[in-house]
């Protein structure tokens, strides 16, 4: 009813599929009366009982076409909030008699809230087994060890085992060989040991243990039946069953496989989702059995090839789509305990860190996690929206940054950490190339204005902040152009000015005005102007001295001034030899960019060593280093310059000096030096670059450090005067870009809580808490992408080096990412539990998980296969699996054919206008009378008939009610053959409703959700279509078979042995066979799991057989259409149906 | 020639033929139309296509499901093969009333419903470029672009293939505007349409027939109105 969006919202309460159009406004109480759900609750909707726990399930569903969020519920109220522990609340737990609906939600309605228990009807049949089962237990007495005998305790055990019972070449499982010791001197040298297939050893017992128990499992699409056998004598020993918990994110496989399309994380809360429904399933039958989990020494699994996929964790997609190929077809053996597991164990959130730590360590907060995560997806746009939140200058840091989050990447600990700095370049010159919006200018809220003084990367982090936030910002720039370091220090093939004037473009866009060719004189001047307060940022230019003899001389130059004469486009000369004296990275520029000047000999001394692991290390970052060596820099390490050698007044070398130490024990920079022989460096200009500081230039009063910087607060940037912060070089010394950035934004901060009136240091935000394990197991290694360069030989002037990522390799390197945040964030509880908890049964034990046959004939269908053993028969036989998904098997020992068609949850209640699993109150026996069109129903766990009865409380009506309801509606000429109402039918039953006939089963005096309980010609058509669809598959396999009659017909499936037999005959749901020859064999999926379990040799046969059936993709084959159209007519439109034909009425 | 009133019986022949689903009947009728000289585009429009409206509306009443439908369009193909090469010799180039191209998405093999759309359109006098079924996305892009069609109809059966559809729709209409995009199959809902960013709905085969009706009603009042 998408007209009505505006006030009906659409609700859908699982695990029941009870779903429908609720006024908006109405509580999730009223909704599930008016639906049909029972949800607990005792004190009248008043929040005392705390009765009616729901859970939101949040996430796309594709099928209903929904987005169900808690956006879309009332918020939590104080009354609501005490019933739940925050993890509850976090995890979308409610209070239904509470919780007002706003839009589309689905809700979960859990086990204790639901007031009638669902029927599982998977019960084991009673099906002789061959007992072989893959774990048995052997008891030994052990010599006791000795002195004399220092065996030790396996080799101890095994050689027992092969005296007493010929096992050799025996392996023991390592949790087992953890706990061996413990077990035989338990056991007093008396142990029981569990051998699986012979071959390996799985668990060690104290003393005599002549119990073992198994446990199989089939898992459907709607329900999971466990079957805890005794692997000595073959019997059930206990019973359990469960709704699949997945049911409530989709209930048909193709629907759960859309959810993990579009939802990420979707695989992983599904898998989790049937590993704790697991878990719940082995507690269940161990507590019924009064024994531990952990004496399940054996398990098996069958599932459809969906659910297969699921369980073992492996991606569905492939098998949603054409031509549907399965992961894997063969069957497998996994320890239980590594059931699901992808990434890693559970995790246990400690402490208040919950940040990855490239956010913790970006000294401006960059949160590389989510905007890799947007990247992976190739959402570039959307990806530095999110830096600039915290950056203006992707391009830039992108292509200089030292990278400090790099560096603690825990990534790096698997392989190589993310090539974060290269990522923010890509998303930068990803806008930069396909074009940027003009930024809207950020409309001015506040009234104080800030003066900023310098417009280097400090100045502009800091008056980007500010705009944001709405405050008048102005910069006064002493140079002809903004940009600061980042313009005149550094080289256009490291850094292009295009990116850094765009980046720059975007803060003034903002409406920061930029006021370049103004230094500013006093900073009385600026407060007397109106300014509020001022920031510093006016960087550390004057390049550091040498102090030594002939320094200078004409031909020495400072690194510094080098660079700004090149960038602002002077003419520098230099000579032939360049020597360049200091290691970082305004050295290396100086050295580099002196070749790219046509330098053919260019050195590069240092203090520091060319170990770049040691502590002692140059300054300049690896790469840029190795670049420089490409590129022909020789560079000469660990030496101190002491004098420059001069002839003529000409430069001609250095003398220098070998330096053994250049980082004290105290961390301090306090170079050592030695006697020894030096060499001595031939060049004729030398660029010093050993430092810079600020200028010494004094503004009024204001407190500075003995080597010359800014003296401020170390947090809040404050300085000795009132409203004055500052941050950059001109504080820290000559430092990287980042770090100023950093400072601008702090002082920021600073400048908002001074204005405002606050206290500096108690009003700031706290520091980020890095999360403080990230587990890594299981993650495959994969290098980093590359940074792709030019040729060494192709350097020249100012040709950018690195050339940046590619599209595709921008997302291969981000799906790198091990999301280490989000352990700790909203979705953490469920991934967790997803991330390998495991199957909890004894820890050594392994499951054995079915073959499957072909695309969705699945391992449940091999467990009925092995169960029924057809390739053992001479008849026909025509197996059929009736679930969501139904599953066909034809043929006999010559050939096996199978096929699968899409039966719809029809035939399990849902989908239908009163449909309903399953469930006490459901209707599941129907008889209409020919003469009067009267009708009378039973309803589940009630032996009469509804007019035998009081209060007949029907609620609505299940499969095997509506497979009578058809039959019974055509025998007593109310439809047609073809599924439609007959229009003269003269009886108040029949009538017409909502532009369609019904005919009411039961009235609204005889249930119990206050309305008539009606068949609608809608429901008809969704039956007809799922009896159409296997009749067809049935039909198509006899023509595939070339037999034109079945023998016999097997309805397995949990389902098929509740459904009367002769209604599915005369409704059509397969071809004619003799009643006496149609069988319901029961859970026989199950029942094949039960004797994979207990005999070995079943197994085999599964591997065997299960490659054997020839499976046939029916709606390819061309005659699929018209066999599919006549199949849908009740039995059928042309088919004769001599075993049915005194019950039929004459063909006209 | 026939007289009015014989042609007028002829027509409704025809008509109640395709309504009944009788293929034997079909064939008859459309040879009488011939021997007797009614045009064979009025007997193809005024009668096999009228029928075929009749039809649609009995499904949209709940009276036809799929079985009779698709026996209704076997039917009506049975007259359209006598009709059709009548048409083609008597020189009358039918106009063409728009076009369309079809197809099932990728990783999806369920036709029935794209088939019947497919006939719809066809009685409609469309010109239906058929794609068939498990069609790659660019392949939709190229069709459209090689034959100009107004129109473009997905389908998808299942889910899983359903959530390809808003990239095919997004570059359709990146490449071309002016194109309409209409979308079928079970799981497809008004909502799903809205969300996708595409322009018609065809739920199922009935609404599907629903549509075609509507465009073919349309297109005939156009025509009376001429």
């Amino acid at each position: 009813m998408p007209g009505d969006e505006n006030e009906r919202c659409l609700v859908i309460f699982q695990p029941s599929g009870c779903r429908g159009y609720i006024e908006k406004g109405k509580t999730l109480k009223e909704a599930s009366i008016a639906l049909g759900v029972d949800i607990e609750g005792v004190c009248g909707e008043k929040a005392i009982c705390g009765t009616c726990k729901v859970r939101i399930e949040e996430g796309d569903f594709e099928k209903y076409g929904i987005r169900s969020t808690r956006e879309n519920l009332s918020p939590m109220g104080p009354s609501e909030r005490k019933f739940f522990n925050l993890q509850q609340e976090e995890q979308g737990y409610r209070l239904a008699c509470q919780t007002q609906i706003l839009g589309d939600v689905v809700i979960f309605v859990p086990e204790e809230s639901r007031m009638g228990k669902q029927v599982v009807r998977k019960a084991a049949t009673d099906r002789p087994i061959e007992l072989n089962p893959a774990v048995k237990k052997y008891y030994v007495e052990l010599e006791k060890a000795t002195l004399e005998d220092t065996l030790g305790d396996w080799e101890r055990l095994t050689k027992e085992l092969n005296k007493k019972y010929d096992l050799s070449n025996l392996t023991i499982d390592y949790q087992v060989l953890m706990e061996l010791q413990n077990a035989v001197r338990d056991g007093d040298w008396k142990v029981t040991a569990s051998v699986w297939q012979g071959k390996e050893v799985i668990k060690v017992e104290p003393g005599l243990v002549e119990k073992a128990y198994g446990l199989a499992v089939d898992v459907g699409t709607s329900t999971v039946a466990g079957y805890l056998c005794d692997l000595t004598d073959g019997s059930v020993v206990t019973t359990g069953s469960m709704m699949n918990p997945q049911v409530v994110y989709g209930e048909d496989v193709m629907s759960r496989i859309s959810f993990t399309m579009t939802n990420p994380n979707g695989l992983e809360i599904l898998n989790g989702a049937i590993i704790d429904g697991l878990n719940g399933i082995a507690a269940e039958v161990s507590a019924a059995a009064g024994i531990k989990r952990q004496d399940i020494v054996d398990m098996s699994i069958v599932g459809n090839t969906c659910m297969q996929h699921i369980y073992l964790n492996t991606d569905p997609k492939y098998i949603g789509r054409s031509p549907f190929p399965p992961a894997l077809h063969h069957s497998m053996d996994l320890k239980a305990r590594d059931w699901g597991l992808k990434i890693a164990p559970e995790v246990e959130i400690s402490g208040k860190g919950i940040y990855p730590p490239c956010q913790v360590e970006c000294p401006a907060g960059v949160n590389g996690q989510d905007f890799l995560y947007l990247i992976a997806q190739s959402k570039f746009r959307e990806a530095l929206e999110l830096v600039r939140m915290a950056i203006p200058f992707a391009g830039v840091l992108g292509r200089v940054c030292t990278h400090p989050c790099e560096t603690e990447c825990e990534r790096g600990n698997v392989d190589d950490p993310l090539s974060l700095r290269s990522l923010h370049r890509f998303i930068a010159d990803y806008e930069f190339k396909e074009g940027r919006e003009k930024a809207t200018p950020v409309e001015k809220t506040k009234e104080e204005s800030i003066a900023i003084i310098g417009s280097g990367p400090a100045g502009l982090a800091c008056a980007f902040e500010l705009i944001k936030n709405g405050y008048p910002v102005t910069v006064f720039e002493a140079a002809p152009q903004c940009g600061g370091m980042m313009r005149y220090g550094i080289p256009e093939y490291r850094l292009p000015k295009q990116i850094l004037d765009d980046e720059i473009g975007y803060i003034e866009e903002l409406g920061v005005e930029i006021k370049t060719n103004s230094p500013v004189k006093s900073l009385e001047d600026l407060f007397n102007q109106g300014y509020k307060a001022i920031f510093l940022g006016t960087g550390a230019w004057k390049s550091q001295k040498l102090n030594i003899p002939d320094e200078n001389t004409e031909g020495v130059i400072y690194a510094l001034d080098f660079l700004n004469k090149v960038n602002s486009g002077e003419k520098v000369e230099l000579e032939n030899k360049v020597a360049v004296i200091g290691g970082g990275s305004v050295g290396i520029d100086a050295a580099r960019l002196s070749l790219r000047l046509g330098v053919k000999e260019v050195s590069l001394i240092c203090l520091e060593s060319t170990d770049l692991t040691c502590k002692d290390r140059m300054p300049a970052q690896d790469l840029e280093i190795e670049q420089a060596e490409e590129e022909g820099v020789v560079v000469h390490p660990s030496l101190g310059v002491k004098k420059i050698l001069t002839e003529r007044g000409k430069i001609v070398g250095l003398e220098t000096v070998n330096c053994v130490s250049v980082i004290d024990s105290e961390g301090k920079f306090a170079p050592e030096f030695s006697k020894g022989p030096a060499p001595t460096i031939s060049a004729n200009t030398v660029i010093v670059a050993i430092g810079q500081r600020p200028d010494e230039r004094d503004f009024d009063g204001l407190d500075k450090m003995p080597t010359g910087t800014v003296k401020v607060d170390e947090t809040t940037f404050e300085t000795n005067i009132p409203g004055v912060f500052a941050g950059g070089d001109v504080v820290s010394g000559p430092a990287d870009v980042i770090s100023a950035v950093a400072a601008g934004k702090e002082a920021a901060i600073s400048i908002e809580l001074y204005l405002a009136g606050m206290d500096l240091k108690e009003s700031r935000p706290a520091p980020l808490q890095r999360i403080e394990e990230v587990p890594k197991e299981g993650v495959e290694k994969e290098a980093r992408e590359a940074m792709p360069v030019l040729e060494p030989e192709k350097r020249k002037e100012s040709a950018e080096v690195e050339l940046g990522f590619e599209e595709q390799m921008a997302i291969q390197e981000s799906q790198r990412c091990l999301h280490c945040g989000v352990y700790a964030q909203k979705e953490s509880s469920e991934i967790a539990q997803a991330r390998g908890v495991g199957i909890k049964i004894s820890p050594g034990a392994y499951v054995h998980v079915l073959p499957i046959e072909a695309g969705f004939v699945g391992a449940d269908n091999v467990g009925v296969l092995i169960a029924e053993e057809p390739y053992n028969q001479d008849s026909i036989e025509l197996i059929i699996d009736i679930g969501t998904n139904g599953e066909l098997i034809l043929g006999n020992r010559e050939r096996l054919i199978s096929a699968s068609c899409a039966t719809g949850p029809a035939f399990e209640g849902a989908e239908l206008k009163f449909g309903m699993r399953a469930a006490p109150g459901a209707i599941e026996k129907i008889e209409i009378d020919k003469e009067t069109k009267e009708a009378r129903f039973k309803v589940i766990d009630e032996e009469r008939w509804n007019t035998e009865m009081g209060d007949v409380g029907a609620k609505g009506i299940c499969g095997s009610g509506i497979i009578d309801a058809i039959p019974q509606l055509f025998l007593a000429g109310i439809i047609d053959k073809t599924g439609r109402f007959i229009k003269d039918v003269s009886s108040p039953r029949v009538r017409e409703n909502d532009d369609q006939l019904e005919y009411v089963i039961a009235w609204a005096n005889e249930t119990s959700i206050g309305q008539d309980i009606v068949v609608c010609q809608d429901d008809i058509r969704a039956i007809q279509l799922g009896k159409g669809a296997m009749y067809a598959g049935a039909k198509i396999l006899m023509n595939t078979l070339g037999v034109d009659k079945l023998d016999k017909v097997i309805l397995a499936g949990a389902f098929g042995s509740y459904i009367d037999k002769q209604s599915a005959a005369i409704l059509g749901m397969f071809p004619d066979c003799h009643p006496e020859k149609v069988y319901s064999v029961g859970n026989a999926a199950g029942d094949g799991a039960r004797m994979a379990l207990l005999n070995v040799d079943k197994r085999k046969e599964a591997d065997e057989f299960a490659r054997e059936v020839e499976y046939i993709e029916l709606t390819v084959a061309p005659e699929f259409e018209m066999t599919f159209a006549k199949s849908m007519w009740i039995p059928h439109m042309k088919d004769d149906f001599p075993n049915l034909k005194h019950l039929l009425p004459e063909k006209k | 020639m026939a007289s009015e009133e014989r042609t007028q019986e002829i027509l409704k022949e025809l008509r109640d033929a395709v309504v009944n689903y009788d293929e034997d009947k079909v064939v008859e009728w459309s040879n009488i139309a011939i021997d007797e000289g009614v045009d064979p585009f009025v007997a193809t429009i005024d009668g096999l296509a009228d029928g075929m409206i009749e039809v649609g509306d009995l499904y949209n009443k709940k009276e036809y499901f799929v079985p009779e439908l698709l026996m209704c369009s076997d039917a009506l193909y049975a007259g359209l093969d006598i009709l059709k090469p009548a048409i083609e010799a008597s020189g009358r180039k039918p106009e063409a009333k728009g076009s369309i191209v079809l197809g099932v998405v990728e990783g999806d093999v369920h036709d029935i419903g794209k088939n019947l759309i497919k006939m719809m359109f066809e009685v409609a006098g469309w010109t239906v470029y058929d794609l068939g079924k498990d069609v790659p996305l660019e392949k939709f892009l190229e069709e459209q672009l090689r034959t100009d069609c107004d129109i473009v109809g997905l389908s998808a059966l299942m889910t899983t293939s359903m959530v390809s559809m808003p990239e095919i729709i997004k570059k359709l209409k990146e490449k071309n505007p002016n194109v309409r995009i209409m979308l079928g199959g079970a799981p497809i809902t008004p909502e799903v349409v809205e969300k996708y960013g595409a322009d018609g709905f065809a739920q199922s085969a009935g609404t599907a027939v629903d549509e075609a009706i509507r465009l073919i009603k349309m297109l005939k009042e156009e025509e009376m109105g001429k």
